[in-house]
């Protein structure tokens, strides 16, 4: 047991899980070099290094820094935020089954690109559909908040967020109904697979602060998390102020899942799995899970976006179907062994 | 010195009257027994007196002042809510989860240190759970768990202790485990308010008794003025002895009233 004052700021009441936060930094910064190095075009990975430092403008060298470099920031991105976000969602509905986008968020943003995929907008500017899916995010936060009233119960936040899920999926279904054309539908339906394919370092601009933005607003809600393992009554009477942490985790959660599913659609069972996966490491404490669960997202999607360079099919596998084939499996499995161990 | 006292409250939630002027005094040092039948709005109080529900009228004074004016922190740290069941989200280790009750003491940034754990192990030491500090919560069997959670609400330190049917999970011997560390709490000026369904056993601990009815103090005061056959026959139906003997008070019911009878309305 630590007695000097830690500096991380999740700290919160945990004892510093340094060597778990470790590990996952290092296998976020491996996935990262191998995902730079992996893809369908060789290179000769060190050589273009040295041609990207001398300012030689090579295809190598625009392809790693144009296309391969942004793609794996914005792999790493997505995953902490869908992470971050899932283990914030578990914890405030105190709901194993909770993922990030149990509150309509999701849908939402995939919504308002889809209506932009829709009206073919992309064409005449090629950043509408990251800024429409952020549009949609936002307006499902300020929609839940309006249909749940400003002092919510979780139960009412949750029908609010099914009744928000349902309505987007609807108007999804409607514009697929009315596509104009096959391809249009084709498109539309490719783009809510999720993928990271042809991403620019411009996705990366609109993302990136959002995703830290959100990431911000969860830093300090880790007692409060903590605090609702005992319900919401202990929970407030041992000070915690839940109105506030639950509008910074609700908040939190709209602006990093927004902004990761409006550059790289709806990549699914990313938030549900990874929090389970790490729980066990922290304690099962909700507070201390935020952290490396923000890392264990980056490190699953960015070896998910991998998986869909390596395996050669045709054409190329999108990452939400990577993940989702991965991930309903795993996540069974993961739900038969901890019953087995609670027994 | 009144501690904690409750003026005139009412409140009403759904529509119903739940409680309709009720007034509680608690000095320091004071052991209240909150008693009554099913539904007469014992909870609701408790929740009243911790600031967790405001009353539509009438109001609670901690220290002769306003509870609602005192800050969230301030009053967590003043006083320790333990409500009713004991459903745990997640599947904590006992140790950290009776941390928890060390929140309302710590610092914005600041985690636990060594003292806060000698804390907790005071208290899971005090009804002898300290053997269960490493285990995990949901493996503990459901009168173990009540026991952590109680350590959890000594974990503060509070100056009032509101506990809503601490013993009723419990064994026979742990019962007494636990009203007597609450006693000896009182003994060192803590005060005490607890829902109690055991009559003998609110009888035997509590300095001052409480008892509600549909929402109205029925009675208050003293136990021996409290606890009489009238009294539990008008309030909880029942027809029954009382026994002194030993220095305390047993309740013993033999039959219940037919229907009706005893719920006639008040004025």
């Amino acid at each position: 047991m630590t007695v000097d004052s830690g500096s991380a700021p999740t700290a919160s009441i945990a004892p510093r899980d340094t060597g778990l936060v470790m590990s996952l930094v290092i296998l976020v910064l491996v996935l990262g070099v191998v995902s730079v190095v992996v893809g369908r075009v060789p290179l000769a990975f060190l050589h273009t290094l040295g041609e990207i430092w001398a300012g030689e403008r090579t295809t190598d060298a625009l392809i790693l820094a144009e296309i391969r470099v942004p793609r794996a920031i914005l792999a790493a991105v997505v995953g902490a935020a869908l992470g971050a976000a899932g283990a914030a969602m578990q914890g405030l509905l105190r709901n194993p089954l909770a993922e990030p986008g149990i509150l309509g968020v999701s849908a939402s943003a995939g919504l308002g690109a889809v209506i932009v995929l829709y009206f073919g907008l992309t064409q005449v500017f090629s950043l509408a559909l990251p800024i429409a899916g952020m549009a949609g995010a936002l307006v499902a936060v300020l929609l839940t908040y309006a249909l749940s009233g400003r002092d919510a119960s979780i139960l009412t936040l949750i029908l609010a967020g099914v009744a928000l899920n349902a309505f987007a999926a609807a108007l999804t279904s409607l514009a697929l109904n009315l596509a104009p054309s096959p391809y249009a539908a084709l498109e539309i339906v490719f783009w809510l697979l999720g993928s990271l394919a042809d991403r620019s370092f411009e996705h990366v601009a609109i993302a990136l602060p959002l995703v830290i933005l959100g990431g911000a607003l969860f830093i300090g809600t880790g007692k409060a998390l903590d605090a609702l393992s005992l319900g919401e009554d202990v929970a407030r009477s041992l000070g915690i102020n839940l109105r506030a942490a639950r509008l910074r985790l609700i908040v939190g959660t709209a602006l990093a899942v927004g902004a990761a599913v409006s550059v790289s659609g709806t990549i699914g069972f990313v938030g549900l799995v990874v929090p389970h996966l790490l729980r066990p490491l922290v304690g099962h404490e909700p507070g201390r899970l935020l952290l490396p669960s923000a890392l264990g997202g980056a490190a699953l999607v960015l070896a998910a976006d991998i998986a869909t360079r390596v395996i050669p099919v045709e054409p190329d596998l999108q990452l939400g179907v990577v993940t989702a084939i991965v991930g309903a499996p795993f996540f069974l499995y993961l739900l038969l062994h901890i019953r087995r161990r609670m027994r | 010195m009144t501690v904690l006292e409750a003026k005139r409250v009412s409140v009403a939630l759904g529509g119903r009257q739940i409680l309709a002027d009720v007034g509680l005094q608690a000095e320091a040092g004071g052991f209240v027994g909150l008693i009554g039948p099913n539904g007469s709005g014992k909870t609701t109080l408790l929740r009243i007196l911790a600031g967790l529900l405001r009353p539509d009228t009438g109001g609670v004074l901690i220290d002769g002042h306003s509870l609602a004016d005192l800050p969230d922190v301030e009053r967590a740290r003043a006083m320790a809510y333990l409500p009713q069941g004991t459903e745990v989200h997640w599947p904590l280790i006992v140790e950290r989860l009776v941390a928890l009750g060390r929140i309302p003491t710590l610092d914005t940034w600041r985690g636990l240190s060594r003292s806060d754990f000698e804390v907790v192990a005071r208290a899971l030491g005090s009804v002898e759970a300290l053997h269960l500090k490493d285990r995990v919560v949901s493996t503990l069997s459901t009168g173990e768990r009540a026991r952590v959670l109680f350590a959890r609400a000594l974990a503060s330190n509070p100056r009032i202790l509101l506990a809503d049917e601490p013993v009723a999970s419990l064994d026979l011997g742990h019962q007494l485990l636990v009203l007597d560390e609450i006693k000896n709490l009182c003994a060192a000026r803590m005060t005490a308010i607890v829902v109690f369904h055991d009559l003998s056993l609110a009888a035997r601990y509590c300095s001052h008794l409480v008892l509600l009815d549909q929402g109205r103090v029925f009675s208050a005061g003293a136990v021996s003025d409290v606890l009489t056959p009238g009294h539990l026959r008008e309030t909880y139906g029942v027809d029954a002895t009382l026994s002194s003997g030993g220095g305390t008070t047993q309740v013993i019911a033999h039959s219940r009233l037919p229907k009706g009878h005893g719920e006639a309305p008040r004025p």
